[in-house]
């Protein structure tokens, strides 16, 4: 029975613990169309969804889709 | 400071102190015979019993207050009759024997009367009739009740529709709790669950007098599930397969009545992939999931009821209809793979709702004084992963005091006061604001009074009500958050004066009912304060802080005929809107977009009605043929067709029960056929809608004696018709509906 509980306690901790990285293709939109720029994971994700990316000095607001 | 304690105590005391037991029995009108096993309750409480093998039936603690009784059992006529357990302490009740069967007499709780009493037009459907023959959603079962549709975004998100009106017009209660849910957004689904779901009544028509502001279209209310018999307790499962969307739906559920305690929890988790066309390709991104908690405490004693209720819901639904090509077509939402991961755009709402509800029963009346609050999280996923496009709050504190007071024994009144605090808040991070953050107050008194003479009921009441609203200034937010909305602050104040009037005559074989109720509505956040992008509607909207409130008149009639073998029913009616607010389209455009206009125009005319036949033939005691026809005309006084009104639609069925009495027992078995009639009557830059049929069949059985596993299975759209509904979003995107889907549910009774 002890063995059960720690068992299921284990399984409950490491859930808790393991987070799921999300992951997404990014672009951003210009005059000239739509502009890729790779895939973003985790807190570089957040970052660039909240601060948008940075080209021919200009800052573009940038979308991302996990499809 | 004393003597009001003594008064509060003696007073409390002076109804807890008298109750008593009944007892009773239940026999045959015509043999006098006893008859065993029927089943005797008092719905307004909850409190249910079976008669034992010689027909006798006991109940204790009841409250010595006027109360109805209904009584049922098999090739018998339900009887419902008030009976006063102050002064009768042995009921015998006669049951008339009954050869045909029509379907059970349900007792309303919006006037406490039965369906042929009532004076408004209301319409009430038990879940097991909703889901008979195997709906995926709520949305989609209530287009049984006549006068209903619902539209929809997909089959995860839908609306309820009341006679051609939907959205901030048609209010949603749960057991008498008010729900506000961000419900004017078209992309913005009810908040109701069909799990632990007894019944839904609705009140179809303006509202205002019990409901309060905004019911101009109707009134849906969803009532739970009643409790289990005394010293009774169940435990089920419950799981339900859908083939179209590979969608699961599992269920386990608790009911337990010990004493003077009763109780129901319910929990469920939902998932549906994206759901199959008739063509076998599937629609991108229409999977959803959704889980619900729902529970239900009461107490009852003597004179005194309590019960507390409260509801979670926590929904993903994925947007479909969603493409990053600027000149979209049908194509590019379509896909040959089916699947069910999270993508998005996609809702993520998040629901709590909980009420405490009070009754003290006295001799001749009795005192509800109710509380609740909810509380609606929604935020919208757009292009961002991260970062929620919009993040929108709602809180909403109800109160509702009402008083019911039997004057005579033929005249009774309800009185009362009803009032909510709704608090709107848009939550940060978020990348832009839909509606500005706002409070509102509504507070309302109303009188109804009711007179019966002979055949004759009639009822009358008046209602005051206020809304005082408060937009909250928005202009010190970042203006890539405002940009859709004006940030002036704005405060208005709305007020109400309604009433409702009417009728019914009840004779053996005729009820002739008329009413005539008004409503009024102000003016939403979203029609007042628009001013840019509208996501989820591709269209710029300008809202204007100068509306009017609505107000409605409805005239409300109906005609019933009931024989041995058929029963005819015909309801017209004529609903008069003023100031009637719509969606303009201007001749601009901002970007690509076209720029709408919140406008009001002096009269709106809806009318309409239901007709509906039920034929139970003579020589066939067990199958009946049910059909109903429902119409709504919309148009503005200038003639000009109002958009997005249902299309007519026909609902038939064919219903044979069997209820044999072998090792497997059918129940019966549903065939059901609904024909949508074309809708040409649109309103500017609306596409019409051209017709469709659609067939459905299921039957339900239980296997062992006990009758522990209970299975419905069938197959919705058999005929794999590709239609597009004219109320679906997906129809603006040549989307058709979905396809064939065979479904099974099993339910076990563990215990």
């Amino acid at each position: 029975m002890k063995n059960k509980i720690l068992f299921v306690g284990l399984l409950a901790t490491m859930s808790v613990l393991t987070s799921c990285k999300k992951c997404a293709e990014c672009h951003y939109d210009t005059p000239n169309g739509i502009v890729e720029i790779g895939e973003y994971c985790g807190n570089e994700l957040e970052d660039i969804e909240k601060s948008g990316y940075n080209a021919e000095g200009k800052t573009y607001e940038v979308h991302c889709h996990d499809h | 400071m004393q003597t009001k304690v003594a008064i509060f105590i003696y007073f409390m005391l002076s109804f807890s102190l008298f109750s008593q037991e009944i007892k009773g029995k239940v026999i045959d009108a015509e043999t006098k015979a006893l008859i065993p096993y029927a089943k005797v309750g008092f719905p307004s409480i909850n409190i249910y019993t079976s008669t034992d093998s010689a027909g006798a039936f006991t109940f204790d603690n009841l409250p010595q207050s006027h109360l109805k009784i209904k009584v049922t059992a098999f090739d018998y006529k339900v009887l419902i009759k008030e009976v006063d357990l102050s002064s009768e302490e042995l009921l015998i009740v006669s049951l008339t024997p009954l050869h045909t069967v029509f379907e059970e007499v349900k007792i309303t709780a919006s006037e406490g009367k039965t369906q042929r009493e009532n004076i408004t037009s209301i319409a009430v459907m038990t879940k097991e009739e909703l889901f008979q023959t195997g709906a995926t959603t709520l949305g989609e079962a209530l287009i049984q009740i006549p006068g209903v549709q619902s539209s929809s975004v997909g089959m995860g998100i839908s609306k309820p529709i009341i006679r051609g009106l939907s959205g901030m017009r048609v209010v949603t209660y749960n057991n008498g709790l008010r729900i506000e849910n961000q419900q004017w957004g078209d992309d913005h689904g009810m908040a109701a669950s069909e799990l632990g779901l007894g019944k839904i009544e609705v009140v179809k028509g303006p509202s205002s007098l019990l409901y309060g502001a905004d019911a101009l279209g109707g009134v849906i209310h969803f009532l739970d599930e009643p409790y289990i018999q005394k010293d009774q307790s169940e435990i089920y499962v419950s799981s339900k397969f859908e083939s179209n969307s590979m969608g699961t739906t599992n269920e386990v559920g608790y009911r337990v009545h010990k004493e003077r305690w009763r109780a129901n929890i319910h929990a469920n988790y939902i998932n549906h992939a994206d759901f199959q066309l008739p063509s076998g390709e599937f629609i991108k991104n229409s999977r959803f999931w959704s889980t619900n908690f729902k529970s239900s405490l009461g107490y009852r004693h003597k004179n005194y009821q309590l019960n507390i209720r409260y509801q979670l819901s926590y929904r993903r639904l994925g947007i479909p209809g969603h493409s990053h090509n600027e000149n979209p077509e049908a194509v590019d939402f379509i896909t040959p793979y089916r699947s069910r991961k999270g993508t998005l755009p996609a809702q993520f709402n998040f629901d709590n709702f909980i009420l405490i509800e009070n009754t003290i029963f006295f001799n001749r009346s009795n005192l509800l004084v109710e509380a609740g609050n909810t509380n609606s999280d929604l935020q919208e996923y757009d292009e961002k992963i991260t970062l929620p496009f919009t993040h929108l709050n709602v809180n909403n504190s109800t109160y509702n005091i009402r008083y019911s007071y039997k004057l005579s024994e033929s005249m009774s009144l309800k009185t009362g006061t009803q009032g909510m605090i709704k608090i709107n808040r848009n939550r940060f991070p978020s990348s832009s604001l839909l509606i500005p953050d706002a409070n509102s107050f509504d507070n309302g008194v109303y009188a109804l009074m009711d007179y019966e003479i002979g055949k004759w009921r009639m009822q009358g009441g008046i209602r005051y009500d206020m809304r005082i609203l408060n937009v909250l200034k928005s202009d010190h937010l970042d203006t890539s958050l405002v940009e859709n909305i004006n940030t002036d602050g704005l405060e208005r104040t709305f007020q109400g004066i309604n009433y409702s009037a009417g009728f019914v005559r009840n004779a053996e074989l005729t009820s002739l009912r008329f009413n005539a109720s008004s409503g009024y509505r102000s003016p939403h956040l979203a029609e007042l304060q628009a001013d840019g992008f509208h996501h989820g509607s591709l269209r710029f909207e300008k809202g204007n802080q100068s509306l009017k409130a609505e107000h409605a008149i409805q005239f409300d009639a109906a005609l019933e005929l009931h024989f041995e073998h058929i029963e005819f029913i015909i309801n017209p009616y004529y609903n008069r809107i003023s100031n009637f607010i719509y969606l303009n389209q201007t001749d601009g455009f901002a970007g690509s977009f076209p720029i709408f206009e919140y406008r009001q125009t002096n009269l709106a005319h809806l009318y309409g009605g239901e007709i509906g036949l039920h034929y139970h033939p003579h020589n066939i005691h067990r199958l009946h043929i049910n059909t109903n026809y429902s119409v709504t005309i919309a148009e503005t006084e200038n003639g000009q067709p109002i958009s997005l009104m249902p299309q007519p639609n026909i609902n038939t069925s064919l219903r044979f029960d069997i209820n044999n009495n072998n090792k497997i027992r059918f129940k019966n078995v549903v065939l059901e056929h609904i024909y949508h009639l074309p809708q040409n009557r649109v309103g500017p830059n609306e596409t019409s809608s051209v017709d469709y049929h659609l067939l459905n069949l299921s039957t339900q059985f239980s296997i062992g004696k006990m009758q522990k596993l209970s299975i419905s299975t069938g197959v919705r759209n058999i005929l794999n018709t590709k239609y597009q509904g004219h109320l679906s979003a997906l129809k603006n995107l040549g989307l058709p509906q979905p396809g064939i889907n065979v479904f099974l549910s099993l339910k076990y009774l563990i215990k």
